[in-house]
Parts: C-alpha cells; sequence; structure tokens
C-alpha cells in the first residue's frame, strides 16, 4: 500500500503515470550523469539532470514516496551545487550521484510490484545522509535560536502589537511573513520586530512573529489583513497600553508545533487519521501476479460451472423421481452459474486498462524521435478510452514502439522531399484503438512513401529466400509480408532509432504470442497502415471446437473465415493437392488430422465439414471429421505432457469434462505442416470416388 | 468555478493538479510543459487561473509570470515550487503571484491556494 497523500487514486492511474516518468527521469539522470563526468561544464546538461532529480523529488513526495523523496532530495542537493559551481565534478562526485540512481532504481522496481510500503516509510535513507555530507559546506545552518525576548512594554494609542501564529504546515513561513509584512505595509509602518527583519526575511524563524505597527487603521481590519494570508493559523492585536507584556516566548518552531498540536491540533489529527482509514478501505493495490492466480482460479470455476449443469441434467436423466433433489440442485446450479458469471467478468474488469495507458506514452517519443531525425509530424491519437487486458498492455509496448519507430524513421520523409512530391510538409502518424467484437484493433496510419516492394524483393532475392522467378510472380500483398521475414530491412542506411532488420518479425511474432495478428497495407507514394487485431484478454479465447477422429479440437475464432459443411464431390484434385472454390478463389483442402500427426485419425462419411481459415492472406480450408460449435475456452497451458507437438497452443477443458486441444494456426501456417500435408495428398482419401 | 491553465514540466504533476481541480469542479482548459507555452495558453485562453512551476526548461515560471502580468496585471497565478526556492517565491510574488504551493503538497493545500488566489 502507498499512501498517496489523500490523492483519490482508486484506479491507479496516477500511480501508472508517476512510475512511466519516473522511469523516463530516470533514463535522463542516467544518460546525463555518464555525459556529465565528461562535460562537466555543460550548463544545458546540468539543468537537464538537476530538472531531472527535482521532477522526482516532487512527484515522490507527493505520492508518499517519502525515502524516494529524500533520496532525490539529497541527489538534487549535490547537482544545485554543481550547478552554482560551488562543487566541482569529480569522479566520487558522479560516482556517488550514481549509486543514488542505481538506488532510485531499485525503489522504482518495488513500487511498481507493490512491496514499496517501505519506500513510504520516515525511515531516513543511508545513502541520502551520505549524498547531503557531500553537497555539504553549505548544509543549511540550523535554525537561529530566537534571541531571548523581553516582554512589550505598554506601547502609545498610534502604535499596534501583532503577533501572528502561522500554522505548523507552513513550509515557509519566511514567505507568509513576508505576504503579512507587505500586506500590513499598505496600512501603517513596521517600527519594530521580533525577530529581526532581516532574520524574517531569510525565513529562519518559528512560526511566530511579532510586529510593532504604526497604524490608524481599526485594529479588526488589521487583523482581517493578516487573517487572509493562507496559513496563518492566529493574529493577536494589541494597542497601546494592553500591549504590555506581550511575548514570543516559543524558542523553536519544533516545540511549536508539538505545543500547538497538543493544543487544538488535537481535533486535526484524529480527522486526519480517518480520512486515511476511509482511504486504505477504497483502495487495496494488489500484485499482478495475484490477478493472475486469480483468474486462473475462476477460469476452473467456469469449467466446473459447465459440468455441475452436466451433471444436473444426469440426475434429471437417471433419477427423475427425485423432484426434491432435482429442484434443490436446479436452484444451487443456476445460482452457482449465475455468481461464476458475475465473478468471471468483475475479475477480468479489474484486469482492464484503458488503452490510454498505452498510447500516452507514444506523443512525447515520436515528438522528440520526429525532431531528432528532422521531420516534422503531427501525431494524432483516437480510441484511447478502449479497454485492454493489463498484460496485453505490457506486451503490446515494445511492438507499438517499434512500428512508430520504423514508421517515423523509415516511413516518413523529411520535410523537403515532401514537398516536391506534393504533399504537404508536415506528416502524419495516426494510432487508433477500436473496438471489435472480442478483439481491439490497433492500427498505424501514415501518409509517408509507402512500402517499397521492388526493393523488398531484392532484398528478399540477395538474401537466396526467392528467386527473381518467384519474386516477380508474388502477388503484392505476399510481397509486402516479406517485411515480416527476419533480416530484410528496406531502409538505405541503417540507423540508431530502428537498427538493422530486427524490426518487424520480431514485432510479428510478439503480437502472435498474444493470440493477435498483424497486418500492412501500403500504397507506394501514399503511405502504410499498419494493422494489429489484439484479444481483450489472454486467458479467454472464442474458438470453434471439431471433433478429428475422437479428439476433440478447438480452433482458435480470430483466424476463422467460415465453416462450411460440404459434399465430398465439391473438392476437386489437381496436381495431386486437394482444392476447393471458396468464395471466389481456389483454396488448398487439407485434413487437420494430417497437419496435426498423432492427434487423431479421420473417419469417413459422406459430407466434409471444411473450416477456412486465414493467416495473413492466406487462405485453407481444413477438414474435419465434425462441428461441434463455438464456445468460449480457457487457455491451459499443456506444460511437458504431450511431448514436443508443434502446432498446439495448448489444451483445455469442455464442458462435458474432456479435454479439447487448441490449435495454433499461425504455427501450422509457419512451420510449414499444412503444406505438407497438402503435398502428402488429400485426393486419396476425399477425391470423388463415387 | 474557474478556468484553469496548468504549467509543469512533469506530466505527474500535471496530472496530479489536474485531478484535484477537476475533483473540486474546476475546468483545466490548458496545459504547458514549459513556461513559453503557458504564456501563449495564457494570451490565447485567457483563464481565470494559471498554475505555474517555477523550475522549467525553455522559460521558468517567473519568466513566464513576468509575462504574463505585463498582459495582464490582474492575472491570478500561483506557483509550484519547492522547499529551498523561497528567494523565487518572494521574487514571484512582487511580480504579482497571488499564492504559492510547496510540493509536495496536499489536495487540501492545493485547494486552499487556489481558493484564496481566486477570491483574493
Amino acid at each position: 500500500m502507498s499512501e498517496t497523500n489523500g490523492f483519490d487514486d482508486g484506479d491507479g492511474e496516477l500511480l501508472l503515470v508517476f512510475l512511466e516518468e519516473t522511469r523516463e527521469q530516470i533514463e535522463i539522470l542516467d544518460n546525463g550523469l555518464i555525459r556529465l563526468e565528461r562535460e562537466p561544464e555543460n550548463t544545458e546538461l546540468i539543468q537537464g539532470i538537476f530538472r531531472a532529480a527535482h521532477t522526482l523529488k516532487g512527484s515522490s513526495g507527493t505520492m508518499g514516496f517519502k525515502q524516494m523523496a529524500d533520496l532525490t532530495h539529497a541527489m538534487e542537493d549535490i547537482l544545485d551545487r554543481v550547478r552554482q559551481h560551488t562543487i566541482e565534478v569529480t569522479a566520487d562526485v558522479v560516482d556517488a550521484l550514481l549509486r543514488g540512481l542505481d538506488l532510485l532504481r531499485e525503489m522504482e522496481t518495488s513500487i511498481e510490484s507493490g512491496e514499496g510500503s517501505s519506500i513510504s516509510s520516515d525511515t531516513p535513507v543511508p545513502l541520502a545522509t551520505e549524498l547531503r555530507s557531500i553537497a555539504a559546506g553549505k548544509v543549511s545552518a540550523p535554525q537561529t535560536a530566537q534571541a531571548e525576548q523581553k516582554p512589550l512594554e505598554a506601547l502609545d494609542d498610534d502604535h499596534v502589537a501583532m503577533l501572528i501564529n502561522f500554522s505548523p504546515e507552513c513550509e515557509m513561513p519566511g514567505i507568509r511573513a513576508f505576504m503579512a509584512l507587505r500586506a500590513l505595509e499598505n496600512h501603517g509602518d513596521i517600527t519594530d520586530s521580533v525577530p529581526s527583519r532581516e532574520v524574517i526575511d531569510e525565513g529562519s524563524f518559528g512560526s511566530r512573529i511579532l510586529l510593532v505597527l504604526s497604524s490608524a487603521h481599526p485594529d479588526e481590519v488589521l487583523r482581517q489583513t493578516v487573517m487572509s494570508i493562507p496559513e496563518v493559523e492566529w493574529v493577536r492585536v494589541a494597542r497601546g497600553a494592553a500591549a504590555a507584556g506581550m511575548r514570543i516566548d516559543l524558542p523553536s518552531r519544533e516545540s511549536l508545533t508539538s505545543a500547538e498540536s497538543a493544543e487544538s491540533g488535537d481535533a486535526n489529527s484524529r480527522q486526519a487519521t480517518s480520512t486515511s482509514t476511509i482511504h486504505t478501505q477504497q483502495t487495496v493495490r494488489v500484485n499482478v501476479e495475484t490477478l493472475d492466480s486469480i483468474m486462473n482460479l475462476v477460469g476452473e470455476l467456469v469449467l466446473d460451472r459447465t459440468r455441475v449443469a452436466r451433471f444436473h441434467e444426469d440426475l434429471i436423466d437417471r433419477h427423475p423421481e427425485d423432484e426434491e433433489l432435482i429442484q434443490d440442485i436446479d436452484g444451487v446450479s443456476h445460482h452457482l452459474g449465475t455468481i461464476i458469471g458475475d465473478l468471471h467478468e468483475q475479475v477480468l474488469q479489474t484486469r482492464m486498462l484503458p488503452v490510454s495507458q498505452l498510447f500516452n506514452r507514444f506523443p512525447r517519443m515520436v515528438r522528440d524521435l520526429s525532431r531528432s531525425l528532422g521531420k516534422d509530424i503531427e501525431f494524432t491519437i483516437e480510441g484511447e478510452h478502449e479497454q485492454l487486458d493489463r498484460s496485453v498492455i505490457e506486451k503490446l509496448v515494445d511492438p507499438l514502439t517499434h512500428i512508430l519507430r520504423n514508421s517515423l524513421d523509415h516511413g516518413m520523409e523529411k520535410p523537403d522531399l515532401r514537398i516536391a512530391q506534393d504533399k504537404p510538409a508536415r506528416g502524419n502518424i495516426h494510432l487508433s484503438a477500436r473496438r471489435e467484437e472480442s478483439h481491439v484493433l490497433i492500427q498505424v496510419t501514415d501518409d509517408g512513401p509507402g512500402i517499397n516492394i521492388d526493393r523488398l524483393k531484392e532484398k528478399a532475392i540477395q538474401s537466396g529466400l526467392l528467386t527473381t522467378e518467384q519474386a516477380d510472380a508474388l502477388p503484392k500483398q505476399e510481397a509486402i509480408a516479406l517485411i515480416f521475414q527476419s533480416g530484410l530491412s528496406t531502409a538505405k542506411e541503417v540507423s540508431d532509432v530502428s537498427g538493422r532488420g530486427v524490426g518487424m518479425d520480431v514485432v510479428k511474432r510478439n503480437v502472435e504470442s498474444l493470440g493477435g495478428t498483424i497486418a500492412i497495407e501500403s500504397e507506394q507514394g501514399q503511405g502504410t497502415i499498419t494493422s494489429l487485431k489484439i484479444p481483450l484478454t489472454l486467458a479467454i479465447v472464442r474458438a470453434l471446437i471439431v471433433r478429428v477422429g475422437r479428439v476433440a479440437m478447438a480452433l482458435p475464432l480470430a483466424h476463422i473465415e467460415e465453416a462450411i459443411d460440404i459434399p465430398r464431390s465439391a473438392v476437386s484434385t489437381v496436381r495431386g493437392r486437394a482444392i476447393f472454390p471458396w468464395r471466389d478463389q481456389v483454396v488448398p483442402v487439407i485434413r487437420l488430422a494430417d497437419a496435426l500427426p498423432g492427434c487423431g485419425e479421420s473417419t469417413h462419411g459422406k459430407m466434409i465439414h471444411l473450416v477456412a481459415v486465414r493467416y495473413d492472406r492466406r487462405v485453407v480450408c481444413l477438414a474435419v471429421d465434425a462441428i461441434i460449435g463455438h464456445q468460449e475456452i480457457v487457455v491451459k497451458s499443456l506444460g511437458g505432457y504431450l511431448g514436443d507437438i508443434s502446432g498446439l497452443a495448448g489444451a483445455t477443458i469442455l464442458g462435458n469434462g474432456r479435454v479439447a486441444l487448441i490449435v495454433d494456426i499461425g504455427k501450422l501456417f509457419e512451420d510449414g505442416y499444412l503444406q505438407e500435408a497438402a503435398a502428402g495428398g488429400i485426393d486419396s482419401k476425399y477425391a470423388s470416388v463415387d | 468555478m474557474a478556468k484553469v491553465v496548468i504549467a509543469d514540466d512533469a506530466m505527474f504533476m500535471r496530472a496530479t493538479v489536474k485531478r484535484v481541480l477537476t475533483g473540486a469542479g474546476h475546468e483545466v482548459v490548458g496545459e504547458g510543459e514549459n513556461g513559453r507555452v503557458a504564456v501563449s495558453l495564457y494570451s490565447s485562453l485567457q483563464p481565470d487561473l494559471v498554475i505555474l512551476d517555477i523550475t522549467m526548461p525553455e522559460l521558468d515560471g517567473i519568466g513566464a509570470l513576468g509575462e504574463i502580468m505585463s498582459m495582464n496585471p490582474a492575472a491570478r497565478v500561483i506557483m509550484c515550487t519547492a522547499l529551498g526556492q523561497q528567494d523565487k517565491v518572494k521574487e514571484a510574488l512582487m511580480l504579482g503571484a497571488r499564492d504559492y504551493v510547496v510540493k509536495p503538497f496536499t489536495p487540501d493545500k492545493l485547494l486552499t491556494a487556489v481558493n484564496h488566489a481566486l477570491v483574493g
């Protein structure tokens, strides 16, 4: 639990922003401190580092991470002295700052993993003390002990004494006193003060000042003038003879603070305690791992619900006479079902975050990058309120960063080139999210030069991936898909922004590991659209359940175009391969049993059940023995139980308690199983014999 | 309820301030990450109140305050500051800032300063 000083952060959004920005600032410190050693005179650099430490101090303090605030404050002290050239940048100084940075990183990590409670404690950080001693020499002098003050003598009636008490929470009493003096100077002349004006100006006094003022204004006006200043707790005004005996007699701010709270602050402190209790009850931070395991358990419950419903039916079948029992179980089963359904939804909801959590980090990146690349880019965002599972969001950071960087680096022309092509000088990159059933479609659209297909083909030929003939015959979409082949980067020169070809193949793998798909459309000279279709959650997938022999298989709906029953005669054979005219194209027909050897043996019937599956732009019809229906399935890892069967993504338990294997369609296409199975020939088994 | 412009180079602080203000019924009409942006937001949006961080890149809070006050001597501005910047705060108050808040601050402190600036 972190105490956030009373800020309403029920959804943890502030914490996320805080963490994100902390990481950014740590990055700045990291780069900056190393450079500082080499460029100790670079004032801009020093300002940047100082600001990072300063920002961290402010935000960590606001979030209630006192130890982090303490540490960054100490770092800031050193940097401030560096800035003012009152300390020399030696290797030791940089070393100390770097150690501070390391600790800062550790703190950030513990806060992120929900183990940051000690960081909110008041326990001093030893390293901060050490850093402060380095900054020392200027360690703020202990507050000047106030000279013992004699009580005031009686004044004449033109003079008024004002004892002003500032709130113990006032961080800058010197400033409040300054404001009070300024306000009062409009109403008269200040003839005396305790402590002296110099001490008041420095702010090195307790929380009270005593002023003597020559003023004809009514006492109440003077009192109101001072009371209107924030953090003035009370004012005592005495004119003339009544001023006799007035004195400041509490020597230090600390003792005043404790005395005050004993006196009048009691109600306040009680109130503060109860507020913080309420806050604790309203929000609880939960470790993501805990959420994951709750999700898993709920997944089990969802499966059990289906099984209970089945037992219920069995009971009706077997003991129809036992009406009372049936009714009881009916009630329980129904209630259980409703509760589990709600629970499931709630748990899913706790894991959902708005896409803005992901998108918000990009404007800064795009701005910085386009600036450093000398490009003028208008970056727009849409649909950031759409929600995705937290783990999905985390895993999308890298792919999206990469796509955007690619788009900026290779995908966008510099202003002069754009003008030469009759395009507006300023390029557009649009990042959008849109909910589509159980998916969110994330698109990056740019109006850059588009993908140079000829160059991609050239590269593919050079690297031996394609022959010249194959390349010539390659349809446009498949040529664009070459970009997903590892090692093919078309930018003429390698830049440090998007690097060398480690790009889109990795992006594709990342997106697919989320159960998503990626597609690119590009029009030369006009721009590129990269589309990511991402499932809302990783744990639950909608799938089509089919039967192959006696084995149930689940095909994720994301890849499915259509399920069709056709007579055998509709499949024809061309050059030893089974094909079927699906919509307006001819697609290969492959028995799923052949693509997944060992997973099931087909039976033969008059009808063939086909499932048209799509991957990238390729469509294949998978022949199965029966289509059972579609349902939500909870994905379970296979672990090592089935050995290394490529092409399976896991298993799930169906309502009847039986296991279904989840087919990894992407993998089937990629690893060439489908091609092999097709080459093996489906004709001997399915070609029309009658 | 007041229309407010916030300027702070830390997104976190902007988010925090915005949340507190919005929660109290104010409307944050503009946000900037440096003093330069704050000045142009002030002149284009004419807000009731500006909250300026003191330490910002390009143009700091004091510089921005000076420009805003020369545009409109009645402008209502609150400074956001850190401990150790007393001199800057004093400078800001002399330039016409209505009040200040010291980071880290609680929502109450911020709102007290906002109310003080709006009423005074």
